[in-house]
């Protein structure tokens, strides 16, 4: 929130600024009238000391400036949370326990692609995010391009983000749900324009087939075949390939994701393949079992495997 | 002045009397107030004198242990990933510490400050139901211990301390840890509701004549106010835990979005409850800011009446701002601007009271004794938090600052600031008025400082932690985010707060002797009547009070009461009494007969604990046991009730003379009924809501009503029992010579009707084919008809009751109090029944 | 009780104030009409509550002016004006909020 990246999140911290000088001046005013009403020299004290003391500083000084108050926040409120306009771009996130279910939608609201716990907007426009829940209550909250917005079950509710600039903006669910909450993170990435269609272009292709290899590829090829035969697909989806389990995040292109376990780890072979036979140690209670059962081997074999779903 | 009640204010200048008291009359007072003599007239005792010691004990003992629980989460959080507590240990102790401190610690720590101090304060004897307040505090120990064991056997509830649904729901939360929660606060509600009956009766019935209402001890505003608040918040919490265990056990869909609940009915009901319940906790303290500073500084309080004013106004703004809590949950835009316009009016009140006491300090020459100290470095980091307060309440700073530790930052100063610093302030203060000995005053300032200091270094750095980005109740978090060092200070700071209570229980072991023949005196100088010389039965002659100063503005006040040159010198009828008087103008109106202990109440409190825990444990049998013995122990209790006997009248002192039994609308009974019927009546205002709320949500899954010719026959039935119930206590009154048979057995047919009403609504509403796990409609309907149920159940308990009272002989025309009584609860049923009948019947309407 | 109902006024003027509000969003919300007219109605609302906690005062300080003997009374009639005071500004802040863009 001190460093907003956005038009949503900038007048957020003008009036936290302002906020700030209105504290700090109430607690010199109430310091300095506590000094002289314990230390001051009498004539002082007795300037002090009386009913009109409160009907001032108590009363008068703080309707006044609260008003003020009331009414700029009333119209920094209209500013940053503005109802979504026609043809502003629409991504649907969905919380669950505890990673996040991303769907860009066309301008029918349609799903055109799927993806998990990494969001990728176009930056300098404004983007409108569909928040829902599968189970208990989350909260959508990136610090440096907005407020938050709870996801509550039976409910859509809709916030406006914008990045004015391209870059990586983490976040972290915030609202208590359970479990491995504390580690529920999230990752916002903002492309130039250009740069956005052509990502969306490759994310909505399904994974690329594997040919069938030796050398390098030869461990690609066996991750596929561990990734089919351990029932992996029961839980995942891997568009292009017979996996199309909807319980956990979609892989289509992990590995191209800048994080692991919903912004907890960075992804690399070590920490897929870490991930892979030992996640209830690095995220206790999530809902992915830790495939212990795996050999040493056959873990390096699919991390390399979804590695290469760029 | 002009009388409220007729009494002829002339009277009052009989006082001081001047003739010799009687011999043996002041050993006929000590002995008829004499403490436990054997070891389990410990446990029986119900003089406010005893109970209130015991509740403050115990209140400060969950602090204590609320404390600890704290520094294990501060230790988890001194560092990023570390491994001291297991995730689910910590989620589980997390929300203890928040429970207890808000369920087990504030609450009845400043209502236990009112069972000890008020009656001094005022001038009376004890409180109006001793009996009540020990119910309430044995059920509150019992219960709460036995809540807090439940961490031993890691069945302690892990939602949070408000256990948002869904999270809480069976399929989230499958074990009995939210089951501990949501009972386990049940019996805490109780203890509260009946410790505010007691506060409201206390304080505008039992006060020293001539205390009128603007010289009443701005404390006894500020617990009046907090009483009245608990009446009209509470009920609210009552409803949501019961919705939601019915919910967990039975099915009924009031926060399941499948079904047509919203987790939003709860967050309303919750917060409705939950922000009121913040100023609750702080009035009292407030009260007591406003009564130790004007002694600290040895000067009257400036501005008394803007305070009692403040006061009042906080009391009802702070109903206004419950959705602030809520500004991230996507209501409508308008609403929430609601919320946020009285959230900044409800902080002007509390800058009255903060200048009055700069004000006040400023008039006099503050005295750095201790509880001085703790009173100024509670104020300033009231007013920081206060700040935070007012910057969260903007709309769009909330959005960011919301759920994150930010917040724990404002919630701390606001409630230490608040609440724990003006409790310390008030504990070392009052210690003198119980105990043979003060509190350490070397000590004193050793703990103020270690307090002050590592309560900033502790919450100051959260506010920077909340604005980078760190959630609430996270048991970890990632390294490098800037988080660590704040992190590390906060946990140095705990520990340094940790010490400081340390060395205040210590302390307390070295100095605090209480029940005593000697307290220490008028240490502080003090100008309450609490201050003048007392025992057991509190003062020996109750005096007449000209000024809000009595100990500073009446020099002879100290010798004249204890002379007995006042009223009610004596025990004039052998036993244990008060006075009752009016509440504006405080005249006295009767004599109250006070009950001496006995061991029913007790029991019921250990049943009524064991039936909610048990029942958690789901010993199904075992509880209901539990539950029959309870109320065979209240039934107990309330067959010895309303025994008049002796004169008539009687002469409190002066001459003048009052009754010994009053009933209708002056008597303590019958305020004490109508209350606890607001309260019921709040909990039904509350589910009715709650039936329009999930309507408003999901209007298709209503079905119609059953058919509406049904509707006459509930309608008359509940009228006959209204009518019938009033009609029972007026024939008794009219004191024919079978009058008393005729009311009896009109009240029991008057429950009889009461009870075919509701036979007929729900066999109408089952027969309709609605049933309450199916939807969000069946939930509330049958929500609303168990809760009339619970009062049918009732009345058809009270029914036989009088029947048998009669049937003993106990009743009679002159002595209506208990008719009018259950009169008032029979008709509130049948209006109950009829309102939420009507509602549920009518609205939305026939084929929605 | 018309002393407690004087004393507490302003107070329970700003309760109404509150709720008739909040119901008025409420239904505005559930029937999803265009929220002109419920405004329009809060305003109207607003404004009877703002007369009626002037009506109050002014009739407060009238009865002050008359140097009451009864000091409760007295006490009863400012905490009311005062009452009717901080009442009122809670009334104006909540007034402000439909002046308000949304």
């Amino acid at each position: 929130m001190l460093d907003p990246a956005g038009p949503f999140a900038g007048p957020i911290q003008t009036v936290a600024w302002v906020l700030f000088v209105m504290a700090a001046v109430v607690m010199v005013v109430v310091l300095g009238a506590l000094g002289v009403a314990l230390f001051g020299p009498r004539k002082w004290k007795r300037r002090v000391g009386g009913e009109r003391l409160i009907w001032i500083a108590g009363l008068a000084f703080p309707v006044v400036v609260l008003t003020g108050l009331l009414i700029y926040g009333l119209t920094t409120t209209a500013r940053v949370a503005d109802a979504p306009k026609a043809g502003e771009m629409r991504v649907r996130v969905t919380g669950e326990m505890w990673w996040w279910r991303v769907a860009y939608l066309d301008d029918q609201g349609r799903e055109i692609v799927q993806d998990a716990n990494e969001v990728h907007i176009p930056a300098g426009q404004p983007v409108v995010f569909e928040l829902e829940s599968a189970d208990v209550i989350h909260s959508f909250w990136v610090p440096r391009l907005g407020g938050k917005t709870d996801m509550i079950p039976g409910r859509r509710n809709f916030m406006r983000l914008q990045a004015d600039a391209p870059g990586t903006y983490g976040g972290q669910c915030a609202e208590y749900c359970g479990g491995p909450h504390a580690l529920m993170g999230l990752v916002v990435v903002a492309h130039a324009p250009d740069d956005y269609s052509a990502w969306l272009e490759r994310q909505s292709r399904p994974a690329a087939a594997v040919p069938s290899a030796q050398g390098p590829l030869a461990l690609i090829d066996q991750g596929r075949n561990v990734f089919a035969a351990s029932g992996c697909a029961a839980c995942h989806t891997i568009r292009g390939t017979e996996a199309n389990g909807l319980a956990g995040p979609d892989l289509t292109h992990v590995g191209s994701r800048q994080t692991l376990g919903a912004g907890i780890l960075p992804n690399n072979r070590g920490t897929m393949a870490g991930w892979i036979s030992d996640s209830q140690s690095l995220k206790p209670g999530n809902r992915m079992p830790s495939y212990a059962v795996l050999s040493g081997q056959d873990v390096r074999a699919v991390a390399a495997y979804l590695e290469s779903l760029k | 002045m002009s009388s409220e009640t007729g009494f002829d204010p002339e009277l009052y200048k009989r006082f001081p009397t001047t003739e010799a008291r009687p011999e043996g009359e002041l050993e006929q007072l000590d002995e008829v107030w004499c403490g436990p003599r054997r070891p389990w007239e410990w446990i029986t005792a119900i003089n406010n004198n005893y109970i209130g010691v015991y509740y403050v004990g115990a209140a400060m003992l969950f602090f204590v242990l609320a404390g600890v629980l704290a520094l294990l989460m501060r230790t988890q959080l001194a560092l990023p990933m570390t491994g001291f507590l297991a995730q689910e240990t910590y989620n589980q102790i997390f929300t203890m510490h928040g429970t207890v401190m808000m369920f087990l610690f504030a609450v009845p720590a400043v209502e236990a400050l009112g069972v000890l101090l008020l009656p001094q304060m005022l001038g009376a004897r004890d409180l109006p139901f001793p009996r009540l307040s020990a119910y309430a505090f044995w059920a509150y120990l019992v219960g709460g211990l036995c809540f807090f064991a439940s961490l031993f056997f890691g069945l302690a509830p892990n939602g949070g301390w408000f256990m948002y649904p869904p999270l809480t729901s069976t399929t989230y939360s499958p074990g009995i840890n939210a089951d501990f929660w949501l009972l386990g606060i049940g019996f805490i509600e109780i203890s509260a509701i009946a410790g505010a009956i007691e506060i409201i009766v206390g304080v505008l019935k039992t006060r020293a004549p001539g205390m009128t209402l603007d010289k009443l001890p701005i404390f006894a505003w500020a617990m009046l106010i907090f009483a009245c608040m608990i009446i009209i918040a509470f009920p609210s919490i009552i409803l949501s835990t019961l919705l939601l265990e019915l919910e967990r056990a039975l099915g009924w869909p009031f926060f399941d979005a499948a079904k047509g609940g919203d987790p939003m009915l709860w967050q309303h009901l919750f917060w409705f409850f939950g922000h009121p319940e913040v100023y609750i906790i702080f009035l009292p303290a407030a009260g007591a800011m406003s009564t130790l500073i004007p002694a600290v500084a040895q000067t009257k309080l400036v501005g008394y009446r803007l305070v009692v004013l403040a006061m009042l106004a906080t009391g009802f703004i702070s109903f206004g701002v419950w959705a602030h809590h809520m500004f991230t949950t996507g209501m409508p835009q308008i609403s929430i601007n609601y919320f946020s316009a009285a959230s900044m009016a409800v902080s002007v009140p509390a800058g009255v009271q903060v200048f009055a006491w700069i004000a006040t300090l400023a008039a006099g020459k503050m005295r750095f004794n201790t509880p001085g100290l703790f009173a100024v470095g509670g104020l300033v980091i009231f007013v920081m938090g206060g700040l935070t307060g007012v910057m969260v309440a903007m709309v769009p700073f909330d959005w960011q600052a919301h759920d994150s530790y930010f917040i724990v930052a404002h919630l701390h100063y606001v409630l230490i600031g608040g609440m724990v610093f003006p409790l310390f302030a008030a504990i070392y203060y009052w210690t003198p008025m119980s105990s043979s000995r003060p509190l350490s005053e070397r000590w004193g300032k050793w703990i103020f400082w270690l307090m002050f200091v590592g309560h900033n270094v502790t919450f100051m750095p959260m506010h920077l932690t909340g604005l980078m980005g760190m959630p609430r109740r996270v048991y970890t978090y990632l390294p490098e985010r800037g988080w660590d060092l704040p992190n590390m200070i906060s946990t140095v700071g705990s520990f340094m707060f940790g010490l400081a209570v340390l060395l205040w229980v210590v302390d307390m072991v070295r100095n605090f002797r209480p029940f005593g023949n000697k307290d220490a005196g008028n240490v502080f100088g003090g100008p309450g009547l609490e201050w003048l010389p007392s025992g057991r039965y509190s003062l020996r002659s109750v005096p007449v009070i000209k000024s809000l100063y009595p100990v500073w503005d009446q020099p002879d006040l100290a010798r004249d009461v204890e002379a007995g040159r006042y009223f009610l010198p004596g025990a004039p009828r052998g036993e244990r009494e008060t006075m009752i008087t009016s509440p504006i103008n405080a005249e006295p109106q009767y004599l109250q007969r006070m009950p001496q202990p006995s061991s029913w109440y007790v029991w019921g409190a250990i049943f009524t604990a064991g039936f909610f825990l048990i029942l958690t444990i789901q010993a199904y049998l075992v509880s209901v046991i539990s539950g029959v013995l309870a109320v065979y122990c209240i039934l107990k209790w309330c067959w010895g009730l309303d025994r008049p006997s002796g004169p008539a009248t009687v002469d409190v002192g002066g001459g003048v003379r009052l009754p010994t039994y009053v009933s209708g609308p002056s008597s303590h009974g019958w305020w004490a009924m109508v209350i606890t019927l607001i309260v019921s009546g709040m909990v039904a205002i509350m589910a009715c809501f709650s039936y329009v709320f999930l309507w408003s949500r999901r209007p298709d899954l209503w079905q119609a009503p059953p058919e509406i010719g049904s509707l006459p026959l509930t309608l008359g039935l509940l009228a006959a029992a209204g009518v019938g119930a009033w009609a029972s206590q007026g024939a008794l009154k009219l004191d024919r010579p079978r009058s008393a048979g005729i009311a009896a057995v009109l009240m029991l047919a008057a429950t009889l009707a009461a009870g075919g009403a509701f036979a007929a609504e729900a066999s109408a509403w089952w027969n309709s084919g609605l049933r309450p796990d199916a939807s969000s409609q069946g939930a509330t309907v049958y929500a609303l008809l168990a809760w009339q149920g619970t009062f049918v159940g009732i009345s058809l308990l009270m029914g036989p009751f009088v029947l048998l009272r009669w049937l003993c002989g106990l009743v009679s025309s002159r002595y209506p109090a208990t008719f009018e009584v259950v009169a008032l609860f029979v008709a509130f049923t049948a209006v109950q029944g009829a309102a939420t009948t009507l509602l549920i019947r009518l609205f939305p309407g026939v084929g929605a | 009780m018309r002393f407690w109902l004087l004393m507490l006024g302003g107070l329970l003027i700003w309760a109404a104030h509150f709720m008739a509000l909040y119901l008025l969003s409420s239904a505005s919300d559930v029937a999803r009409d265009d929220a002109g007219a419920w405004n329009g109605a809060g305003l109207v609302f607003s404004l009877i509550c703002l007369i009626a906690i002037a009506g109050l005062c002014w009739r407060c300080i009238v009865w002050l002016r008359m140097k009451p003997t009864d000091e409760t009374r007295a006490f009863g009639l400012r905490l009311a004006v005062a009452g009717g005071l901080l009442g009122g500004i809670g009334v104006v802040f909540q007034t402000l909020v439909l002046l308000a863009p949304v």
